[in-house]
């Protein structure tokens, strides 16, 4: 009994002390306390004097921690939450009767502490987001205390070269060679129809293609050295040489340092694909797919009255898998249809063609028939019509034009390039954060990347780098809020990281198509090429088909070109309340340019 | 290693052929390094992509199987389902125009200096240099670039083993100017050699790009209007690559979308033109030893004074129409299809001086670049777009520059309108690719003499 009174005044005397230094530590004190107040009522009848003496020191440190509690936190609340707390643990070290002594205090220690570090830092949070001015610190979890979270791998992402790269990178890190590096995976089944005049096909292609990409940084102080390597063989030795031979290029491109993306939990896996489709190419039946396509488009081709001159269905199945030092390891589907016809259309010894090609996730997304549809009566026109006359008033561009100049085919937008963080390091962008577009006239535009939109072209929970991928507003009612920023670029530059572009998300205008017409103007249906200067937005584009709107009546004209600049034209510009999605853009299906010209060389 | 290749293919090739009446096989590597450099940073990236293609010709039409990379026994087992493919295929008879020449041959490019001789540190040393000597005022960047292309290709049918090592390096300069306004400009150089030698790189030349390029920061945009207009060479290429080109192939004209197929035979414009495609121009960057299909190359006319003489043509589409095949079965990678391309297409050089031709021109615009061009084989339109132009003034350059300006028109009409064409000619600096409808990419390259045309429309 000795021992244990000798015990329990050591116990309070260092509570006493651990008091002093925190206050998690106090509860602690008083949870040892409560236990002495237990152990000494029940041994009172035995022996009261020593309980006696026991319950004094004891009330003793209770009045003093309680003292000192009151006045430091002065709040009753909390101080009977830590008594309660104190009342839980003491119960459960009577449970615990058979634990030594030695490895209970271990415990309550361990808690203790862990608590001190959680209250702590929410204080610190506290306190900072009282002053606005000064950044949230949050909380910075180790990789021993919090797992890496982990995605399954899809099917053809697991790729034995993923595993022997990752292997010998790891090794080179070790033998500190480099110092970080990432793997791009890009698994892609092919199965291809090429189709000539009468619907016969020409050419059958599938293809197996893996492409493996390494980037490799290696630190040098406050700089990091940057390369990156196609890795072909599946040699482990080879490929270590291959990387060693690069790495030595790291010295010679130096960069201001950057963080790698890091493993983050809540990642979005949209529908960025089509599940049966992807089904097919899994079970190598990829050209099943093609074949329906075929099967579908030359069944409505056929009831038309106009020539189907060719076609082309491409059609891929693909894995993209991103794996990095830092633990990233992300992999998702994606599948891809191209279809290009050429319809042609002959009036007494005038034949016209019109070629239309699109590219999208899923077969299902194409409205085939109202489109083949539209196309003959188009190729018809073609046909029909006369030289362009000079124009300047409004000019609608519908469908195709609209993706002509929000998402053109090889390249972004001259609009999407100059929100790119990287144009902004190089000082050759124009668009900066926080500034406007100009002085609208007409109606200011909102742009995003969209990231999540479903069975959208570029629809991807993390961008090639492995960063997570959010929606993002570039241009909210005519203001620029944003750049497309990558790890890299946004810490060069202090901006929130975006990873890259993704969709482009136009906002629904506020009018209706059918008033967006009105009555005289310009309708361009195709151009040969709406090609603008990707740095000044300057562009000149010859009209491959356009129709003149007089007063409901249509005239179909070609020829001339639709000159002007993309930033300055969208400062005039209407947008109609009815959308569209087409492979990697979603916004409205019609634009009406005010005081647009449409110049015919004299 | 060429020679275990060759004969591994032609085993496949062997074992298609006893289901099918024609087989051949191809494999391709290509390799790009780049290194470039602007003020805010230096990059250094490779690109390297190599696979097989195998494909049977059943008498109708082709079956193709394609492998990445150098993986035989994936390429047994692509062949094998291949012929399971074919063994349902029925009335199996040949028709492809094929060259029965036999040749067993491995071609490697002529270059002063090896680019893979050359230590790294030295073309990062080069372009450090380089970007050094350009980034002045009024440059708000420059962009200098350093590309080194490398190629492999191996292609085997019963006639044919031909293997082949290619490289060329180019040197891209990229100069970017502000307006007032706000906009920002850029114009670009280029230089091309098949070996590290690009780095010499010609002072005059540099200097007369940048003093241009400094000029771009006021330059205004062109009225649009009809002129007569001076084609640098760079142009004169792009016209004849845009006009001629895509409207002459083979498989353009087979799926009736050329209305070129209308005037073979016929006077298109004065006998001063001739259009030309070569792919055996050495020293250029479109230069092929053989084309996808085994074709060895020489030179096309596809208008000969005057006159349109042939298209250019695959194996496919030249059986179907009886065109004469040439050299130009060209495929952007090993899992694409094999289309009929261009290589080097250009305007052969004429009688006239390019300095009596600036002189005749009283009111006129000289056009010094261009960035690229779209066809319209249909209809025969053209559009050439981003061209930097210059006004000429009494036989004199003025110095007033245009900027992003577009040229477009009916193209028998252009060709009509050629008045004179240059005894100068220049192909080898401009390097270019060129893609089937945006896609396919190709290295092409274009060029040609100085020429004159009355009444082009330009906007």
């Amino acid at each position: 009994m000795k021992r244990k009174k000798k015990a329990v005044k050591k116990k309070a005397k260092k509570t006493k002390k651990n008091v002093k230094k925190t206050k998690v530590v106090k509860k602690r004190v008083r949870k040892a306390k409560k236990v002495v107040k237990k152990k000494a009522k029940k041994k009172v009848t035995a022996k009261k004097k020593v309980v006696r003496k026991t319950k004094k020191k004891a009330k003793k440190v209770v009045r003093k921690t309680k003292k000192k509690a009151v006045k430091k936190t002065a709040k009753r609340k909390a101080v009977r939450k830590v008594k309660k707390k104190a009342r839980k643990v003491v119960r459960k070290v009577k449970k615990h009767k058979k634990v030594t002594k030695k490895t209970k205090k271990k415990t309550v220690k361990k808690k203790a502490a862990k608590k001190s570090k959680k209250k702590n830092v929410v204080k610190k949070s506290k306190k900072s987001s009282q002053k606005p001015k000064k950044k949230v610190v949050k909380p910075q979890p180790t990789p021993a205390e919090k797992p890496k979270p982990k995605y399954p791998v899809v099917p053809l992402a697991d790729a034995d070269r993923v595993k022997m790269l990752s292997s010998v990178l790891k090794e080179l890190v070790r033998r500190k060679i480099i110092s970080d590096w990432r793997i791009n995976l890009i698994h892609k089944r092919s199965a291809e129809l090429y189709v000539g005049t009468a619907f016969a096909i020409e050419d059958t292609l599938t293809a197996i293609r893996e492409d493996v990409t390494v980037t490799l940084h290696k630190r040098f102080d406050d700089m990091i050295g940057e390369v990156q390597l196609p890795i072909l063989t599946e040699d482990r030795e080879q490929a270590k040489q291959q990387l060693i031979e690069a790495s030595s290029a790291c010295e010679h491109a130096k960069k201001q340092a950057y963080k790698l993306p890091q493993p983050q939990e809540g990642l979005l896996f949209m529908d960025g694909y089509d599940r049966d489709m992807m089904e097919s190419f899994l079970e190598g039946k990829g050209l099943t797919v093609a074949h329906g396509l075929y099967d579908r488009c030359t069944a409505i081709l056929k009831e038309l009255s106009v020539k189907t001159n060719c076609m082309e269905i491409l059609t891929s199945g693909l894995a993209h898998r991103v794996v990095n030092s830092e633990g990233v390891d992300v992999s998702w589907h994606k599948t891809v249809v191209h279809l290009k016809t050429v319809l042609s259309y002959e009036e007494e010894g005038n034949e016209q063609e019109y070629q239309w090609n699109t590219t999208v996730v899923s077969p299902d997304q194409l409205n085939l028939r109202a489109t083949f549809e539209q196309q003959e009566e188009i190729v018809k026109d073609a046909v029909r019509a006369t030289p362009c006359d000079e124009f300047e008033g409004d000019v609608l561009l519908a469908s195709g034009g609209v993706l002509d100049f929000f998402s053109p085919a090889e390249q972004h937008s001259p609009l999407i390039l100059h929100t790119f963080a990287k144009l902004k390091q190089m000082q050759i962008a124009r668009l900066h954060a926080g500034e406007s577009l100009g002085e609208f006239t007409g109606e200011p535009f909102s742009l995003s990347s969209n990231p999540h939109l479903p069975l959208g072209l570029l629809t991807a929970p993390v961008d090639e780098e492995g960063t997570p991928l959010k929606p993002v507003d570039l241009i909210k009612t005519g203001l620029v809020m944003n750049h497309i920023a990558p790890p890299r670029y946004a810490q060069y530059l202090n901006l929130p990281v975006t990873g890259q572009m993704a969709n482009v998300y136009v906002g629904a205008g506020a009018t209706r198509e059918e008033h967006l017409r009105g009555h005289n103007y310009v309708e361009i249906v195709s151009f040969s090429w709406f090609n603008p200067d990707p740095y000044s937005g300057d562009f000149a584009a010859e009209i491959r088909l356009g129709y003149k709107w007089e007063r409901g009546k249509k005239m179909p004209f070609k020829g001339g070109f639709f000159s002007g600049n993309v930033f300055t034209n969208l400062l005039n510009t209407r947008f109609s309340k009815e959308v569209m999605q087409s492979g990697r853009y979603y916004g409205p299906r019609a634009m009406l340019f005010k005081d647009a010209r449409v110049s015919k060389p004299k | 290693m060429s020679k275990a290749r060759k004969d591994l293919l032609g085993r496949l090739v062997n074992k298609l052929e006893q289901h099918a009446p024609y087989a051949d096989a191809l494999y391709s590597e290509n390799t790009t390094r780049v290194i470039a450099k602007n003020t805010a940073e230096i990059e250094c990236s490779t690109d390297a992509d190599a696979g097989v293609k195998v494909r049977a010709y059943d008498g109708t039409q082709f079956h193709e199987v394609c492998v990445q990379g150098w993986q035989p026994q994936l390429m047994q087992a692509e062949v094998h389902s291949l012929i399971e493919r074919l063994k349902h295929v029925e009335g199996k008879t040949a028709t492809l125009k094929l060259s029965k020449e036999r040749a067993d041959k491995d071609f490697t490019v002529a270059y002063v200096t090896d680019p893979a001789t050359v230590p790294i540190q030295k073309k990062f040393s080069f372009i450090e240099a380089l970007h050094a000597k350009v980034q002045k005022k009024p440059f708000i960047n420059c962009i200098v670039s350093y590309r080194e292309e490398e190629e492999h290709r191996i292609f085997v049918n019963k006639y044919k083993r031909l293997a082949s090592t290619w490289t060329g390096c180019t040197v891209t300069i990229v100069p970017f100017v502000q307006t007032a306004s706000g906009e920002t400009r850029s114009d670009h150089f280029t230089n091309f050699r098949n070996g590290f030698e690009v780095t010499d790189i010609d002072e005059e030349d540099l200097k007369a790009f940048m003093d241009r390029a400094a000029k771009l920061k006021t330059a205004k945009k062109l009225p649009p209007g009809k002129y007569t207009a001076i084609l640098s060479p760079t142009v004169t290429g792009l016209l004849a690559h845009e006009s001629f080109g895509h409207g002459m192939e083979s498989d353009t004209i087979l799926h009736g979308r050329a209305k070129a197929a209308e005037y073979i035979g016929k006077k298109i414009s004065n006998v001063k033109v001739n259009i030309c495609e070569d792919a055996s121009l050495p020293s250029t960057h479109g230069f092929l030893f053989f084309d996808d299909e085994g074709m060895m190359p020489k030179r096309v006319f596809l208008v000969e004074r005057g006159t349109v003489k042939q298209p250019i043509s695959e194996a496919y589409s030249a059986s179907r129409k009886s065109f004469p095949r040439t050299a130009n079965g060209r495929a952007e990678a090993f899992d694409h299809k094999v289309y009929a391309r261009m290589t080097n297409t250009f305007f052969l050089s004429g009688k006239d001086d390019p300095v009596k031709m600036i002189k005749s021109v009283r009111n006129g615009i000289y056009i010094h670049t261009g960035s690229s061009g779209m066809e319209d084989p249909k209809g025969w339109g053209v559009q050439l777009a981003g061209l930097l132009c210059e006004r000429i003034k009494n036989g004199k350059l003025t110095g007033e520059l245009f900027y992003e300006a577009s040229m477009g028109g009916y193209l028998p009409d252009i060709l009509g309108n050629i008045k004179m064409v240059g005894k100068d000619f220049e192909i080898i600096k401009d390097v270019g690719f060129c893609g089937k409808e945006h896609k396919e990419w190709v290295r092409v390259s274009s060029g040609g003499p100085h020429v004159l045309i009355r009444e082009v429309e330009l906007s």
